[in-house]
């Protein structure tokens, strides 16, 4: 699995946990990781992601169709998912500061079907790192 | 003057690109079934 997230575009390094089931992708300095793909790629490589979790720094948008959003570069946003840590940073959307959000990709559905890749992921904030 | 405003320049400008940087810094992944 190492081996094949690690031939992935942008990705620098990649740490597997056995024991703790936790797989860590780092990206190459000015490359763009593909969330979307990673998570197809982890399926491909024969295991089952049940949660994927991101890092990252960008700044915060108000989308006409989607509300709020996080770029994290240039050609890069996840629709962001209404929760408390979320109506607290609305403010700040539109403006050009920068803030650092740890949140939610992906939750693996109850049952033992492959949940539907194809669509956007959404980005559910559990922390702000830091606030500009 | 006109190479010192443009060194003091460029010194201002790369020790605010870090902290400027955006992008993803890491991807956390839980997973099952992995041996």
């Amino acid at each position: 699995m190492r081996q094949h997230l690690g031939r992935l575009d942008g990705v620098a390094k990649v740490d597997v946990s056995l024991k703790d089931g936790r797989v860590v992708i780092y990206p190459k300095s000015d490359a763009t990781l593909d969330p979307t793909r990673i998570l197809k790629e982890t399926y491909d490589s024969g295991v089952s992601p049940s949660e994927m979790t991101m890092t990252a720094s960008g700044r915060l948008i108000r989308d006409p169709q989607k509300g709020l959003m996080f770029q994290t570069a240039a050609k890069q946003g996840f629709e962001v998912v209404p929760n408390d840590l979320s109506s607290k940073l609305e403010g700040r959307a539109g403006n050009d500061a920068q803030v650092t959000l740890r949140g939610r990709l992906f939750k693996k559905p109850p049952g033992k079907q492959k949940p539907n890749l194809s669509g956007l992921l959404r980005f559910e904030i559990l922390e702000v790192v830091k606030k500009d | 003057m006109q190479a010192r405003r443009i060194a003091l320049f460029l010194l201002l400008a790369l020790s605010v690109a870090p902290a400027l940087r955006a992008g993803i810094e890491q991807i956390d992944l839980r997973v099952q079934g992995m041996t």
